[in-house]
C-alpha cells in the first residue's frame, strides 16, 4: 500500500500515513475552507488501510490549532483508527500539544473520551 | 463503541436523558422471543438509530467543547492584540512628540536669533537713545529689562511653534487617512473587474 503524503499549508497539516512502518502523523494547523474536501483522501486511505493494518499502528498528532470543522474530521480520522482497536491490534494514538497549551491537551482528552483506543498525551517544550 | 466518558451528560443532559430511556426500552425482554417480522426490523433499526443518535450526541458535544476552546483563544489573542496597539499607539505618540519637540526647539533657535539681531540692530538704539535722554544714569537697568522680555519670550514662543506644528501633522495624517479610505473604495470595483476578466480569460 502506498503512503500518502501531504505538505502542510498555512491552512491545512502535514499528513504522513506510512502504511508499511504502520507510522501515521498529522501535524500543523487545521483551518480549510472545507474541511471534508481536504479530509477526503485521508479517510480513503485510511478505510483502505483499516482493511489490512499492521500489528502495531502508532498515531502521531501534533496540531497548533484546528476550527470545528476539522475537529468533526479529526474524529473521523480517530474513528477509523479506532477499528484497529476493534480488531484486536495494538494501537497507540500520542497526542502532542505545547506544553503551554492546556486546550489543545483538554481536546486531546475529549477525543480519548470517545474512543477505544489508547492515548499518550506528550507535552513539548516551548522552544 | 464503548466510551470512557468522565463528565458526559453535562451538556445535552436531556438528550441524554431520552437516549438512556429509549436504549432501556428497546433492551426490555418484551422484545425477545416471538414477534412478528415487522416488529423486530423495526426494533434493529430503532436500535441501530439510538446508537447514531448517541454518537451523534457525543459529536455534537465534542464540536461544541471545541468551538467554546476556539473562542476563548480567539478572545485572548484579541486582548493581545489591543493591548499591543495600545502600546505601540503610544509609543508612536511619543516618537512623534519628540520629533515635532525637536523641530520646534530649532525653528525656536533661529527665531531667538533672529530676535536678537533685530533688538540689537533695529530696536535698541533708539530705545537706548530714548531711554538716555528720560531716565539718565538708569538707562543700563532698561536695557537689561528689554533683553530679560526677550529672553523670556523664547518659552512661550517654542509652546506655540510646536502646537502649531502639532495641528499641522494632525491635519496631515486625517487627510492621509481620508485619501487611503478613498483609494481603497475606488480600488474595491476595480479589483472586482480585474478578477471577472481573470474568470472570463
Amino acid at each position: 500500500m502506498e503512503s500518502l503524503i501531504l505538505e502542510a499549508t498555512s491552512m491545512t497539516p502535514s499528513i504522513s500515513f506510512n502504511a508499511e512502518e504502520g507510522r501515521l502523523e498529522m501535524k500543523g494547523r487545521s483551518i480549510p475552507e472545507n474541511s471534508l474536501e481536504f479530509y477526503q483522501p485521508v479517510f480513503e486511505w485510511l478505510d483502505k488501510y483499516v482493511e489490512s493494518p499492521q500489528d502495531k499502528t502508532v498515531v502521531h498528532i501534533q496540531f497548533d490549532y484546528f476550527n470545528t470543522s476539522s475537529s468533526k474530521c479529526i474524529l473521523d480520522v480517530l474513528k477509523r483508527i479506532d477499528k484497529i482497536d476493534q480488531k484486536g491490534l495494538d494501537v497507540l494514538v500520542k497526542w502532542y500539544y505545547d506544553e503551554s497549551d492546556e486546550d489543545m491537551m483538554e481536546a486531546g482528552e475529549d477525543y480519548e473520551d470517545l474512543l477505544d483506543a489508547p492515548f499518550e498525551f506528550v507535552a513539548l517544550e516551548e522552544e | 463503541m464503548a466510551r470512557k466518558a468522565r463528565d458526559r451528560g453535562r451538556l445535552y443532559k436531556e438528550e441524554y436523558a431520552e437516549l438512556r430511556d429509549l436504549q432501556a426500552y428497546l433492551e426490555d425482554e418484551c422484545f425477545e422471543g416471538e414477534q412478528t417480522d415487522r416488529v423486530g426490523e423495526m426494533h434493529v433499526k430503532l436500535t441501530k438509530l439510538s446508537a447514531a443518535y448517541g454518537e451523534l450526541l457525543d459529536e455534537a458535544r465534542l464540536v461544541q467543547k471545541v468551538g467554546d476552546k476556539l473562542q476563548k483563544k480567539l478572545d485572548k489573542a484579541n486582548e493581545e492584540i489591543t493591548e499591543k496597539y495600545i502600546e505601540l499607539s503610544e509609543l508612536n505618540r511619543a516618537l512623534k512628540d519628540a520629533k515635532l519637540s525637536r523641530r520646534a526647539t530649532t525653528i525656536t533657535l533661529f527665531l531667538t536669533v533672529l530676535l536678537f539681531i533685530l533688538v540689537e540692530g533695529l530696536i535698541e538704539p533708539p530705545i537706548d537713545r530714548w531711554a538716555q535722554e528720560e531716565f539718565g544714569e538708569h538707562q543700563m537697568i532698561f536695557s537689561m529689562l528689554l533683553k530679560l522680555f526677550v529672553a523670556l519670550l523664547i518659552r512661550p514662543m517654542e509652546k506655540a511653534v510646536e502646537k502649531t506644528m502639532d495641528k499641522r501633522a494632525k491635519a496631515r495624517a486625517e487627510d492621509e487617512i481620508k485619501n487611503r479610505q478613498r483609494n481603497e473604495k475606488d480600488a474595491s470595483p476595480i479589483k472586482d473587474q480585474e478578477i471577472k476578466l481573470k474568470e472570463l480569460v
